[in-house]
């Protein structure tokens, strides 16, 4: 079988951000020169889509029927008081990450999306259980906003797999998280910081 | 007029620097110090913020050989070094007086706050990173709260060794 993997495939600004304070994601409104940066392909090789709540949410109030997936697609939203949800194909979930994921891993399909926000990333990051980054790099600072990952103490090691840019300058970074994490030295930074 | 940078290595999730200021993550490679070697031939001047020339001064480093420093402070007396200058006047004021002079490119070092007071000011031309594959987590921000948007043009997108990604950016005034 197949392994699947979970992908965070996402644009941020060039900035970190993957939207305003408010959500807003006007700055994503640009001409389409380049296409639809492989979207449609990676729509294809996917069957599962995790949100955070308030991810969901926003998707749901742009008019977003069930996060606007389609019937083909099984989505999943993270959240600490779920709800019953208005769509067949959507499941709110309040399950430890670890547990959820292996449970979802055992069962036969393709890749699962990770939409965001930054708090699920970050707890999946936290609970091993993220595999890629796909990120859409648009060339513009927003100047604030809500960052890709929620700011958290952790230390994850990537491997690059392929940096491309498209003509409107959009920049792809493509990154797998490495298997083998280095355990950190906290004793040996902190005595760094305090030379 | 003079070109100012701003930019530096940066983790994916945009710090410069762990929380207690260590950066035990940074991969040097052949590549990076000749991008950096002959980056600093098209500058002759660096401008700092306060903690970036403390943090420098107390790493041995203080000032850059070659060029005219500067640290911007309103609250410093005398300069953390004597071969960088203390200017406690506006940034955004000297800065943009500063380019009019004649002169090589100006370089931004971060830190952050002073970026932020000159990209608000729209005094900086290029923004050079190179991203590292790693997340921190949190840190020491490149990049401070802006008001404001600001659009960029890809210059380059290069594979560095070691999974670094040189980007460039030109800010679009």
């Amino acid at each position: 079988m197949k392994e699947r993997k979970i992908i965070a495939h996402i644009a941020t600004s060039a900035d970190g951000y993957i939207a305003r304070a408010d959500g807003g994601i006007d700055w994503l409104n640009r001409p389409r020169t380049a296409g639809d940066y492989g979207m449609t392909d990676f729509f294809k090789s996917i069957d599962t889509v995790l949100w955070g709540r308030k991810t969901y949410d926003i998707a749901v109030g742009f008019g977003q029927k069930g996060g606007g997936m389609g019937k083909k697609i099984k989505s999943y939203v993270f959240t600490h008081n779920p709800r019953p949800a208005e769509d067949s194909q959507v499941e709110f979930v309040n399950e430890p990450i670890k547990e959820f994921a292996t449970r979802l891993r055992a069962q036969p399909g393709k890749d699962i999306w990770m939409m965001g926000g930054g708090g699920i990333i970050a707890s999946f990051l936290e609970a091993g259980e993220m595999d890629e980054f796909v990120i859409h790099v648009i060339p513009t600072f927003i100047g604030e906003g809500i960052p890709l990952i929620a700011p958290r103490y952790f230390n994850v090691e990537l491997k690059l797999i392929q940096a491309s840019n498209y003509a409107d300058g959009v920049v792809r970074l493509h990154y797998a998280v490495s298997k083998e994490q280095k355990v950190l030295k906290k004793a040996k930074n902190a005595k760094k910081a305090r030379k | 007029m003079r070109k100012v940078t701003f930019g530096g290595a940066t983790s994916l999730d945009n710090f410069i620097a762990r929380k207690d200021g260590s950066v035990d993550w940074l991969l040097w490679s052949k590549e990076v110090n000749a991008i950096m070697k002959a980056y600093w031939k098209t500058v002759d001047t660096v401008l700092m913020g306060r903690k970036t020339c403390e943090v420098s001064a107390r790493l041995g480093a203080g000032a850059f050989a070659g060029v005219k420093n500067y640290v911007f402070s309103r609250t410093l007396k005398r300069s953390p070094h004597p071969q960088v200058e203390l200017i406690s006047q506006d940034a955004a004021a000297f800065v943009a007086s500063l380019k009019q002079e004649e002169g090589k490119g100006i370089c931004v070092l971060g830190g952050g706050v002073l970026a932020q007071s000159l990209f608000e000011a729209d005094l900086i031309d290029e923004v050079g990173l190179n991203v590292h594959p790693v997340l921190l987590g949190s840190g020491v921000p490149l990049f401070h709260e802006c008001s404001g948007q600001i659009d960029l043009k890809l210059i380059e997108c290069k594979e560095l060794s070691k999974g670094c990604v040189l980007l460039r950016y030109e800010v679009l005034h």
